[in-house]
């Protein structure tokens, strides 16, 4: 086990190298070598640590799994970080199944995202200060999902939320950039604030109960200290299980996009599109799922809690697909997906099949990243347009793209055989079957699986949408004015423009599609594989299940994923694939030809529903609105009339009396220094009197 | 009385002090050398104050670096000063805020050698007021520190404001602080008087009077005076922190530039050091029943400053309020009266000091080179100065608290025993209380980003000229300032051991009954550095972490002896086995 802790430190380690080198020596390397080499010099210092890093993490993988089933679970400790009497918070970092499984997808994962990166960001001049950012993700992604305690988990949380900030707000010169990150920072503090609280009532849990006495170390918020505890302490509380288990989930709602705090990760796509793979569908979004899988616990003791989550995420899945029909940005209609997708996660994590939202999640890096590093792909050759209405007929120009989308299509519809189709069968069938999550005695969990099942028809209808209108029919950028001369690759522009110039390159009429580099359709061939077998190979003889929950759960032993009770004897097999069939035959129907070219520009077949749902059906613009500028609004009332009542209005004694001693010397025109003396003078009488007085009644006494 | 202890701390205390009366006696001439040579003076302090802090023994509560020898004896007057864990920290902090308030100073202004003579002359009250042991010396450190403060305004106030405006600053400044302070000083004379009841000897030595707290003797005949006199405490220091209302003082003070680094690092803690020096010790029958209006109003503090922050133009302003609702935090964990919220708001003070002075030191370079604190008035920074970006980056992460910082570990620590209090509902408290103090967390975003934005992102103002990124100096100056922040984000635990055995015995002295409150002494510095490191009636904690004190009998009659969660002292190891031989030899007699 030793090597175990090893590998840990390299794990954790290579990523921190990688972010320190490119923070320190990035600037100098890439003057002193030259743009080309410099960057290839960086970016194999970018992406070296990352796949060292995973080839770490394949070993420990290794090792885990050549030891028995109970004793895959290794804690290695480091050096103390909180350290008071009441509480100690070590650096110590749990290397297990859940948390094995996620170090793969985030350093796997990750490393195709920064080969492909290279490629995609080759023409910026931050290239130092993006890849370190990218490699900072890694780091804080890492120490989320490999902490041993609940505030190594918040500094994982909080770390990677400040990379999405720092990322999203990339290209800073555009205003509305930067106002996006500071909407993701802000709405992310929120649940932040859900999981804190959460924490802190684990604390209060634990220790005023006998149990607590059992903690001789002082780590209240240690795993193995308090899982076990609060299997025993929330056994007799159901109340207290369905606190903690809300407050938590606050803090999964706000870093997993669910309704409503949902808001920001659309706005989130500013960021340059390598970042939107991997923070914003791969790996950080999906942080609130590993977080109830870490404390299962809990919500295995609460269905309440539980059924607020089967509603929420089945609320967020539908509605968020809803919203993906109306969105013409390639890059929007996946971030919407991606909020659906996790909304399926939070179903299954409901239903208490804790392991299907971690599958999902799984899958759904897969054919995620696969779609999103494939828009990027398309909008690379596009001269960064977004707009999927100019796109049209691109199958011809991009074969390798088109080809490894038409896998991620298929698998996000849930095309039998395709990794999508394993997990969203688990999840809709664990939420068909199980009666774990229950408000006010309803098991709402089936009702959640039917909204499921009909958000699967939608899923496979808008991205039939998206790929039909990207890669079918005529092009249509060939009507847009031909520039007077074509700046594609922005050197015309000057240093300084470069950075600011993912969007609106200007596409033109006269351009010319090219495929991508290698760097950048390799990973798409990679990720094309997994998304195809994937499923199938975790699917496969329950390897996942068994792999994850050895032991069954705690409270609910194993929870079945097979339903056996459907109405009319139907089949969820059969129901599934006919959803698919039905959305991606209503997308073919439709969109086969791309976008008819007169009619077509908002696609006035069904205009009013499409509108509506670009607004979000009115709910981002009330909220924000009422968020921002009315928060805005009230802070600037409160600084203006209350605080000024308080300053110069009789509000404050003090500040009355200050003034008023103010004035009056004023008054006198004394001038400073004998001002002071005066008041000098005046508290040295005061202090002799109060002595000699005091000198005179203790004589008497 | 007795005199005792090396003179090493009053050294330190009165090293600046004797600085400032050399700068000022100086010829006009020399008045360049005003800067390197108060530079000098405020380092060797430092090093002085680090010396403390690698000879300071952890592990017990007592004050060390004692001295005490009578100043007007007839008056029970001494001059004693002495550090515990918590107040090193603070002095040692004081001290190398000292060292960056010199350093920012711009040499160039007028009077060099009397503006620098005033820094270091603060610089001494400061470190007085957290060394000082008897109340006459405290409170008079604490109301001499007002003057150089003022002095700086009224001298030196922002550049282009009116002097007519500076004036009426610093008047404010001193008046409002006086007169917060006032009642106090009355409080004081009572409790000597009480103190001279109990013990039939007048004393204003803090650890006579907190003696006769512990064993019920200072209030047993005069009740009816605590609570009065613990408002009387408790106002001149929620005055000096600020805690809202009383915070209208700071915004005009912050206005004020030059001066604002020194006094958002250290000066505010005054205040809330005060407050866990006296308030806390020494009132313990009516603490319980101040807690919830004291708790209200840390947190009425975080989110009225959190709300008000964000509705500000200048960003002096907006620091101003940040740190009224900072200040809320540490209010808030004190008052919790429990073990993480006290050691969360010890930690939260020091780490206020730091960030308090990097910000203002970041933004005191801004102000030097564009000569405006007004927000709108800046843009675009990030592409002109991205070093300067990338400090107050990290400094903004540590206003808003983020894990890896020093400003998570003290807000963490400070809401968890809020929010454990009022869980529990120990002394009356709401649940909602800590519930919306948290919400706090997410307020520090809205301001913070904000700032940061206006500032750094978006256009630059039309035809403005572009501004140079941070000269070489000032780069190490703000990098060290930053780099500190995180070193004691990541490594808290030296503070945090040295703070916690002391914090913890001063929460005991506040929330245990009559004699089993721990009692405060001088430990010799000449013994304790030797063998004998723990001497009996120091504080160990237990494997149920109860705290005891080292030679008292536990319930089984067995002795008390092993400190079993410090094992990183290895002092503490050694001394223990000495102790348990003493006790064993001693027997019973063992427990003096």
């Amino acid at each position: 086990m030793e090597n175990l802790e090893l590998l840990v430190w390299a794990i954790l380690g290579l990523p921190i190298l990688g972010f320190l080198f490119q923070s320190f020596f990035g600037g100098s390397i890439l003057r002193r070598l030259g743009d080309k080499a410099g960057k290839r010099v960086l970016g194999i210092f970018a992406v070296g640590p990352i796949v060292l890093s995973f080839v770490a993490g394949v070993m420990a993988m290794q090792a885990m799994v050549n030891t028995p089933a109970p004793q895959r679970s290794v804690v290695v400790t480091g050096p103390t970080w909180i350290d008071t009497l009441g509480i100690k918070v070590p650096f110590e970092f749990l290397l297990d199944p859940l948390s094995m499984t996620m170090v793969l997808i985030i350093t796997g994962i990750g490393a195709l995202i920064h080969l492909y990166a290279t490629g995609y960001m080759a023409e910026d001049k931050d290239y130092p200060r993006f890849f370190s950012y990218l490699n900072l993700f890694v780091v804080a992604m890492l120490v989320l999902v490999l902490g041993n305690n609940l505030p190594l988990l918040f500094v994982g949380w909080e770390g990677v939320g400040l990379c999405s900030y720092l990322l999203i707000g990339f290209w800073y010169h555009d205003l509305e950039n930067a106002k996006a990150a500071n909407k993701a920072f802000i709405v992310n503090r929120i649940g932040d604030w859900g999981l804190t609280l959460g924490m802190f009532l684990i604390v209060v849990a634990t220790m005023t109960t006998d149990f607590g006495k059992n903690i001789v170390d002082g780590r209240l918020l240690s795993y193995d200290n308090i899982l076990p505890m609060l299997e025993i302490v929330l056994k007799n509380n159901p109340g207290l299980a369905t606190a903690i288990g809300l407050l938590l989930f606050v803090g999964a709602c706000g870093k997993s996009a669910q309704f409503p705090l949902y808001l920001w990760l659309p706005d989130a796509m500013a960021g340059p599109t390598p970042v939107s793979a991997l923070i914003h569908a791969a790996t950080m979004v999906t942080s609130g799922v590993v977080l109830l899988n870490r404390m299962h616990v809990v919500f295995e003791m609460s269905p309440i809690a539980s059924g607020i989550i089967v509603i929420v995420g089945a609320f967020t899945a539908v509605f968020a697909a809803l919203i993906a029909f109306g969105q013409t940005d390639i890059k929007k209609v996946l971030a919407y997906s991606t909020v659906s997708q996790l909304g399926f996660m939070f179903i299954a994590c409901g239903a208490g099949a804790y392991w299907a939202g971690m599958f999902h999640v799984t899958t759904h890096a897969f054919f995620k990243a696969l779609l999103f590093l494939g828009a990027g792909a398309v909008i690379h050759a596009m001269s960064h347009e977004q707009d999927m209405r100019h796109y049209g007929g691109l199958y011809k120009y991009l074969p390798i793209t088109f080809g490894t989308m038409f896998i991620g299509w298929l698998a996000i519809s849930g095309v039998p055989g395709l990794s999508g189709f394993f997990s969203k069968e688990a999840i809709l069938g664990a939420a068909l079957e199980n009666k774990h999550a229950l408000l006010s005695g309803y098991n709402v969990s089936v009702l959640a699986g039917w909204i499921g099942l009909f958000t699967a028809l939608l899923t496979a209808f808008y991205m039939t949408r998206m790929t039909l209108m990207t890669f079918m029919g005529k092009p249509r950028w060939t009507d847009l004015p031909v520039a007077h001369h074509a700046h594609h690759d922005g050197d015309e522009h000057g240093h300084d423009e470069h950075s600011d110039d993912d969007h609106h390159h200007g596409l033109t009429g006269d351009h010319k599609p090219r495929e991508v580099p290698f760097s950048m359709w390799f990973p798409l061939v990679v990720l094309a594989i997994l998304s195809a077998g994937g499923g199938y190979l975790m699917h496969h003889h329950d390897v996942f299940y068994k792999w994850l929950y050895p032991n069954d759960l705690p409270i609910l032993g194993k929870v079945e994923v097979h339903p056996h009770h459907l109405p009319f004897g139907l089949n969820l097999m059969a129901l599934s694939i006919t959803a698919t069939v039905l959305g991606i035959g209503a997308g073919l129907a439709i969109y086969l030809k791309g976008l008819p070219a007169k009619e077509g520009w908002d696609e006035s077949k069904w205009s009013k529903f499409r509108l509506a749902a670009a607004k979000q059906f009115g709910f981002d613009g009330g909220v924000v609105t009422a968020a921002v500028d009315g928060g805005g609004e009230f802070a600037r009332g409160v600084a203006s009339s209350l605080e000024r009542g308080l300053v110069e209005g009789a509000g404050s004694v003090v500040t009355s009396v200050a003034d008023g001693m103010g004035e009056g010397i004023r008054k006198v025109q004394t001038g400073y220094v004998r001002f002071y003396a005066l008041v000098m003078v005046v508290g040295t009488l005061a202090l002799s009197a109060y002595l000699i007085w005091g000198t005179l009644n203790g004589g008497k006494s | 009385m007795i005199e005792s202890g090396s003179k090493i701390l009053s050294a330190i205390i009165w090293f600046p002090f004797i600085g400032a009366l050399i700068l000022m006696l100086l010829p006009k001439t020399v008045a360049k050398f005003a800067k390197p040579m108060a530079l000098g003076v405020s380092l060797v302090t430092l090093l002085g104050a680090f010396q403390l802090v690698q000879t300071f023994k952890a592990g017990t509560f007592h004050f060390q670096f004692g001295e005490r020898f009578d100043w007007m004896p007839a008056l029970g007057i001494s001059y004693s000063v002495g550090l515990d864990g918590m107040s090193l920290w603070m002095f040692a902090l004081t001290a190398l805020l000292g060292v960056f308030a010199v350093l920012v100073g711009d040499s160039k202004v007028e009077r060099p050698a009397s503006f620098f003579a005033l820094i270091l002359a603060l610089e001494t009250t400061m470190l007085g007021v957290f060394a000082a042991l008897d109340l006459v010396l405290f409170y008079t450190f604490f109301e001499l520190s007002l003057a150089p403060v003022a002095l700086l305004i009224l001298g030196w106030g922002s550049q282009g404001s009116e002097v007519e405006a500076r004036k009426k600053a610093s008047i404010r400044y001193f008046a409002a602080l006086f007169a917060g302070s006032i009642l106090m000083l009355v409080g004081i004379v009572l409790l000597s008087q009480l103190q001279l009841q109990a013990s039939g000897k007048l004393s204003f030595h803090l650890l006579d009077i907190q003696a006769s707290v512990a064993n019920g003797t200072l209030w047993a005949k005069a009740m009816g005076l605590q609570a009065p006199i613990f408002w009387a405490f408790a106002l001149a220091f929620l005055v000096k922190s600020p805690g809202v209302p009383f915070h209208s003082w700071l915004t005009s003070t912050y206005r004020h530039a030059p001066i604002a680094a020194l006094v958002g690092g250290v000066v505010i803690k005054l205040g809330t050091y005060g407050l866990f020096r006296f308030c806390l010790p020494l009132f313990p029958d009516v603490i319980g029943t101040a807690v919830p209006t004291l708790m209200l109003i840390g947190a009425v503090g975080i989110i009225y400053g959190g709300i008000v922050a964000a509705g500000q133009q200048g960003a002096n302003k907006l620091m101003a309020f940040a740190t009224v609702s900072h200040v809320g935090f540490v209010v808030v964990g004190l008052f919790s009266l429990t073990s993480n919220g006290v050691a969360g708001a010890a930690f939260q003070q020091f780490n206020l000091g730091l960030v308090g002075a990097a910000t203002f030191v970041l933004l005191s370079f801004l102000y030097q080179r564009k000569g405006t604190q007004d927000l709108s008035s800046f843009g675009a920074l990030k592409r002109q100065m991205p070093y300067f970006a990338t400090l107050f980056l990290l400094v903004m992460l540590a206003n808003v608290g983020l894990p890896g910082t020093s400003g998570f570990v003290g807000e963490f620590l400070a809401l968890m025993g809020a929010f454990q209090a009022s869980v529990e509902g120990i002394n009356g408290l709401q649940v909602g209380v800590a519930a919306i103090a948290g919400f706090g967390v997410v307020l520090s975003a809205v301001y913070m980003l904000y700032m940061f934005q206006k500032l750094f992102y978006g256009k630059a103002e039309e035809g403005s000229e572009p501004i140079k990124d941070l000269t070489a100096g000032e780069l190490v100056t703000g990098g060290i300032l930053v780099g500190l922040l995180i070193v004691f984000g990541i490594a808290p635990g030296r503070v945090q051991r040295d703070m916690d055995v002391s914090l913890q015995a001063t929460r005991l002295m506040a929330i245990n009954a009559v004699n089993e409150r721990p009692i405060w002494a001088e430990l010799d510095h000449e013994i304790t550095s030797g063998e004998n490191a723990l001497a009996p009636g120091s504080l160990v904690i237990l494997e149920d972490r109860a705290i005891a004190t080292v030679g008292a009998r536990q319930v089984d009659g067995s002795l008390i002896s092993a400190p079993k969660l410090h094992p990183t002292q290895k002092d503490l190891e050694r001394a223990v086995e000495q102790n348990e031989l003493q006790a064993t030899s001693e027997g019973a007699d063992s427990t003096q």
